[in-house]
């Protein structure tokens, strides 16, 4: 099993926290955008998306490209996976794990009865 | 049956299963140690063997599980019992030791996760639900839950999984 750094997790997992950042990367999903684009679904003001911006950018969950003036954000995927990861090992290593112990409590059970 | 969950206090696995035997058997294939020894994770972790086992399922008693891997490594679990309801519920926090090779409970690498563990009586046959949780910091424990299963599900399309 692979062990995590806690900093890094808890930074995503608290980035991911937030409404508006989820839609924000889902926008990001769909290809490259730049700030004013992502600020027009919400209504929101450019610093207030660019607030958003910096937490996502400090989880290191997207990567800011600066073209001039005008910034395009782009995701950045391991902490994402890094995330999936940790809870697809924990799924396998339980499976496996209740796959033996329903195993065990059959030859336990054989045992008792005779 | 299961459920992967992320919510905005943590990340939550969930796993459904169903086994062929009476609650209390179950529940003490969790909590005797010469029980549990013959099943956990072992087999799990690639040729891992489970050297030692040590386990007092008290609220406050404390476990240690000791997996060598055949590369020589250690992943050795402890925590510590938060809740011993027998035979429904088991509460158990999770961590690395830093270390793991020694005979003796040593120092914990962060973080700690939490395992939670109900076992529900269908006749002669058992409901276990685990849940295994990984909380985020406390600055995002304040907030709502929200469930973002969907964004998530999306973003792993995007990352071609």
């Amino acid at each position: 099993m692979v062990k995590y750094t806690e900093n890094a997790l808890d930074r995503t997992f608290a980035a991911l926290a937030d409404p508006t950042r989820r839609r924000i990367l889902q926008e990001l999903a769909r290809g490259d955008s730049c700030v004013t684009e992502l600020a027009r679904p919400y209504a929101m003001s450019l610093p207030a998306v660019s607030k958003h911006l910096r937490v996502l950018e400090s989880a290191g969950l997207v990567r800011r490209c600066r073209n001039g003036r005008v910034h395009r954000m782009n995701l950045e995927a391991a902490p994402m996976q890094e995330a999936q990861q940790w809870i697809e090992e924990y799924r396998k290593f339980w499976e496996e794990s209740f796959d033996r112990l329903d195993e065990y409590l059959k030859v336990l059970q054989t045992r008792e009865k005779k | 049956m299961n459920t992967t969950k992320m919510t905005g206090e943590n990340i939550k696995l969930q796993i459904t299963r169903v086994f062929d035997a009476p609650r209390e058997l179950v529940f003490k294939a969790w909590t005797d140690a010469n029980h549990f020894k013959q099943w956990f994770g072992a087999a799990a972790c690639d040729g891992a063997s489970l050297q030692s086992v040590k386990l007092d399922a008290r609220v406050g008693g404390k476990y240690r599980l000791q997996v060598r891997r055949p590369d020589g490594e250690f992943f050795t679990t402890v925590g510590t019992y938060r809740e011993v309801k027998p035979p429904e519920r088991l509460v158990f926090t999770w961590a690395f030791e830093k270390d793991g090779s020694g005979d003796e409970f040593g120092e914990v690498e962060p973080p700690e996760t939490l395992v939670t563990i109900e076992f529900k009586a269908h006749g002669q046959r058992t409901e276990l639900i685990l849940t295994h949780e990984k909380f985020a910091s406390a600055e995002s424990r304040d907030r709502h839950e929200q469930g973002w299963t969907r964004c998530l599900g999306s973003l792993g399309q995007f990352f071609g999984k």
